[in-house]
């Protein structure tokens, strides 16, 4: 059955349940009165670049091998960004007709049978569309792949301007494509919603907040533009809405490499370290976003110092020392997942050691360039691995939670 | 301590040990971002009303805009702003593009030998110059310091007198004393330090056309680099991912670079 799939991400079910019912997402809302709408949970770790992986594959980052949006290569010690053609399983569309726009971590573009527009982080637009005979089209709708983040800092004035910029040009791909073909799968990702959510969340249910409105419009907006998508749907075809992990609250960031630091896990070559590959060779572990731990182990790093014997230990030591991290006399780590529990599959041992997931409202960094453990920056919402939420538009009793690796299940 | 407020602390620390150790002090201003950073400082430190001259060696060739600049800011911090320039080398038709002369002997004749002329007119004993740490070139071969390295280990809190030292020059190039108040900062700190402060800097810096200029100086002889940022904020990311692309040693991937720029505007690495 021919299947149209909507991504919002970094939506949450909290938010898209009381939206949908104070009247704000009239398209959403009509379409939950005729299907469902369930609690998803996001993968560990909590990040887009992960959970889209699982999404498009339904397997685990053990089998797809995309941990984070960057990673320490494992033969230069350099840091490297895993790319789409570095996901070791299929997405679930291959062997179908379809369109795939704007998924995260799917750069560069590539398609045997359809047509695809990468999304999030897309360095070029060349290389972002498959196949290539549609480059032309794409750039003559001054389509944009991704807001510019980096004007938050300026003025959100001008930060919101270009989220409705963005949004615009998206929906000018949508109808160049909509029926551009007769579509087996037709997925079509908004990634505005998580940009507003990273700066703007602590105001979504804060009628005080002088950006309530606006990023209650901006939601409103998005609502026309799914209410568009669906006006199209065709009645034989299948719908589903969904996000990729939950947001809440940024109340503070947790610098995780400097607690390692504290402890004595992690050292710097440099007094002024920009970046974890300062780091010398000396150190035992590390941190990269969003709180992935790594035993710096000798087996596995070209700068490695730890001992195969060692690695379980020092995994053991930092577990318990975190747990007894305290601030304002909470933890600020709710839960601590061992690697070789929450991952499985061929490329498993590529994955962190442990996970660190924050407890609500603490942000886990791996920022470096920073004196204390904790500190707030300009960002007011943080990923959460629950509460994501998933959108049937017809009724199919999905079990609840949800998990983003069932998604592809569903359509196949 | 927040980091630009412990960068702040050490640059005043400097200035008014400086202001104390030594008569006749005064700052060498070119109106570029490092050295209008340090102005700012020396404001700071003296509440409001810099106690000594602050100067600037005219080669007579900077960009139009750094004179304007320069008029405007003097007038309003009521700067004793003196000019400085090697009348006899201009009057011998120096400039960047007297036939036979290097770029060197221009720089020569007009900023070092105005420099020792004002410095002995005045008899300046210290003067407040604002190079940095990380930057080379040019300034690499004026090796006014030694022991940079452990410079900015030591703690201004908890101060002794030999750490002080490494924030002059050990050469004393014959007259007076170099003293670097903000040495131990870098391009991205004192682009951080601008923005906290809004502090005003001559436009040039920003992007137009895909140019901008990274630093500025004599107009003939400063070239724009390809760039796109055109805000402070994206100034900063540019440094930090060149910065770190040259670390990586892979300034080539341009895509990489974006990449990581991307992610830290989303609070990412
Ligand atoms: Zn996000």
């Amino acid at each position: 059955m021919p299947t149209t799939l909507i991504g919002l991400d970094g939506v949450p079910y909290g938010l898209i349940t009381s939206y949908a019912e104070k009247g704000y997402l009239p398209n959403i809302a009509s379409l939950i009165a005729r299907g469902e709408i369930v609690q998803m949970e996001s993968t560990i770790p909590d990040v887009s670049s992960t959970a889209w992986s699982s999404v498009i594959t339904g397997a685990n980052p053990g089998e797809h091998g995309v941990f984070g949006f960057f990673d320490i290569d494992r033969q230069t010690g350099r840091l490297c960004f895993p790319q789409f053609s570095d996901i070791h399983v299929s997405p679930f569309w291959e062997g179908k007709k379809a369109a795939a726009i704007n998924i995260p971590q799917t750069y560069p573009a590539r398609i045997e049978n359809g047509l695809m527009v990468s999304g999030f982080v897309s360095p070029t637009v060349e290389k972002a569309v498959s196949p290539a005979g549609w480059l032309e089209k794409v750039r003559e709708l001054d389509y944009r792949i991704d807001v510019d983040s980096s004007l938050a800092q300026e003025s959100m004035e001008k930060f919101l301007d270009d989220l409705y910029a963005v949004l615009d040009s998206r929906m000018r791909l949508f109808r160049e494509t909509r029926d551009a073909e007769k579509w087996d799968i037709y997925y079509f990702v908004f990634t505005g919603t998580d940009r507003i959510n990273h700066f703007l969340f602590d105001a979504w249910d804060d009628e005080s907040s002088e950006y309530h409105k606006p990023f209650v419009d901006y939601y409103r907006k998005v609502d026309e533009c799914v209410g568009e998508i669906l006006s199209t749907l065709k009645p034989e075809e299948k719908i589903y809405i969904h996000s990729d992990h939950g947001f809440c609250p940024l109340e503070k960031e947790f610098y995780v490499n400097r607690w390692l630091v504290e402890k004595g896990y992690l050292e710097f070559a440099t007094d002024s370290p920009a970046l974890i590959t300062d780091m010398s060779p000396s150190s035992k572990a590390f941190s990269l976003d969003p709180g992935r731990i790594y035993i710096n182990a000798k087996d596995r790093f070209p700068n490695g110092s730890v001992g195969t014997g060692d690695r379980e230990k020092i995994k053991a030591e930092i577990t318990e020392k975190i747990m007894r991290l305290e601030s304002d006399s909470v933890c600020p780590v709710a839960r601590v997942a061992d690697g070789c529990e929450v991952f499985w599959g061929p490329v498993s041992s590529r994955g962190p050691d442990l996970v660190f997931l924050g407890r609500r409202g603490i942000d886990i960094k791996s920022l470096v360039a920073v004196d204390g453990l904790f500190g707030k920056r300009i960002f007011r919402g943080m990923h959460t691995q629950d509460d994501a939420f998933l959108i049937a538009g017809q009724k199919e009793n999905l079990p609840s939670p949800f998990h983003v690796s069932r998604i592809a299940s569903l359509v196949v | 301590m927040e980091y630009l407020d412990y960068l702040e602390n050490k640059s005043i620390y400097v200035i008014r040990e400086s202001y104390a150790r030594f008569k006749n002090m005064a700052l060498l201003w070119s109106m570029g971002k490092d050295s209008t950073t340090l102005l700012h400082l020396c404001m700071k430190a003296f509440m409001g009303k810099i106690p000594f001259p602050v100067i600037h060696i005219d080669t007579g060739f900077k960009f139009p805009e750094m004179y304007e600049f320069r008029d405007r800011t003097a007038r309003r911090l009521g700067l004793d702003l003196i000019v400085a320039e090697n009348r006899l080398a201009k009057y011998r038709g120096m400039g960047p593009n007297k036939a036979g002369a290097s770029k060197l002997e221009c720089c020569n004749a007009l900023k070092t030998e105005s420099l020792q002329q004002i410095v002995a007119k005045l008899k300046i004993q210290s003067l407040l110059v604002g190079i940095r740490r990380d930057e080379h070139g040019i300034r690499a071969k004026e090796r006014y310091f030694s022991a940079r390295d452990e410079s900015f280990k030591w703690n201004y809190t908890d101060q002794t007198a030999e750490p002080w030292d490494y924030y002059r020059s050990l050469e004393r190039d014959g007259t007076h004393f170099r003293v670097h108040p903000i040495l131990h900062m870098t391009e991205a700190d004192i682009w951080r330090y601008i923005s906290r402060e809004k502090l005003e800097v001559i436009d040039l810096y920003f992007a137009k056309g895909g140019k901008r200029y990274r630093s500025i100086g004599c107009a003939p002889c400063c070239e724009p680099v390809e760039s796109s940022a055109s805000t402070i904020y994206e100034i900063i990311l540019e440094i930090e991912s060149s910065k770190t692309a040259e670390r990586a040693g892979r300034a080539q991937d341009k895509e990489d670079a974006y990449t990581m720029q991307k992610l830290r505007s989303l609070g990412y690495m």
